[in-house]
């Protein structure tokens, strides 16, 4: 009597654990934004008219802060060009990687001196309900970003050396991808 | 007066604007993280089911051992 034998085969994860890890830091961290714009979105609407913003204060930078937004929202899509590349072109995928990055730096140092434009023209943390709100939603946001960028620059230079980025290129991904979808719903919300 | 309705803006200027918003706010804030999860939960579902396929398919194409 003959019985086949069906060696059982290895179980795969279903998603990276650095996958699943981040997506749920990034619920919670969604959570973090939605709460602050709520506050904001409220306060904003009982605002005595005329008072939003204070008269005296500087507006905001749109255009600049839109200049900004699109190198973000870049970075973004070519980070996702990269996530398609990497299983088939490494080589290819790396530098996408490093110029996604490069794109995500050049958004923290422009954003860095806006507020250096924006603190010097009197907008200050105290100086008003919406300097207030703007620095404290706007600089998470910032927080954020940076420490994304230091998640991505890792496995930049995990790439560059060859070495296999394996769940924290995706993990990273995610991070980034959170800070890129979170950044025009800010800049619609706050600087309009 | 100014300084006492601002300490609450939700419930201290009492216009129609601030009501509307702090209901749709309300709203967005309430049901956000139940679709939220529910999305990574049906994700996660999906992806299970697609791996427990290809494992199936798998297992198909593959040759049985020869009998002892």
């Amino acid at each position: 009597m003959s019985v086949a034998m069906t060696a059982p085969l290895p179980q795969k994860p279903v998603v990276p654990n650095a996958v699943l890890g981040t997506l749920i830091f990034v619920v919670a961290e969604v959570m973090f934004f939605v709460g602050m714009i709520s506050a904001f979105t409220i306060s904003r609407s009982g605002a005595p008219a005329g008072t939003w913003p204070v008269p005296g204060q500087p507006m905001l930078p749109k255009d600049a802060t839109l200049v900004n937004t699109i190198a973000l929202v870049a970075s973004g899509l070519i980070l996702l060009v990269s996530q398609v590349l990497h299983a088939k072109k490494k080589g290819a995928a790396k530098w996408l990687v490093l110029v996604a990055w490069l794109l995500g730096a050049g958004f923290v140092v422009l954003q860095g001196q806006e507020w250096a434009r924006l603190i010097g023209a009197g907008l200050t943390l105290t100086s008003s309900r919406l300097g207030a709100f703007f620095y404290l939603i706007v600089g998470m946001h910032g927080i954020h970003a940076v420490a994304a960028l230091c998640t991505l620059g890792a496995v930049v230079l995990r790439l560059v050396r060859g070495r296999p980025a394996g769940g924290l290129f995706f993990g990273a991904q995610v991070f980034w991808y959170f800070v890129v979808l979170m950044w025009p719903i800010i800049y619609a919300r706050v600087y309009f | 007066m100014s300084a006492l309705f601002l300490a609450c803006s939700v419930c201290g200027a009492g216009q129609e604007g601030t009501e509307t918003s702090y209901v749709v706010m309300t709203l967005i804030v309430s049901f956000l993280p139940l679709a939220m999860i529910g999305g990574v939960a049906f994700w996660l579902w999906r992806a299970a089911k697609q791996r427990d396929e290809a494992i199936e398919a798998e297992r198909n194409t593959q040759p049985a051992s020869e009998p002892r």
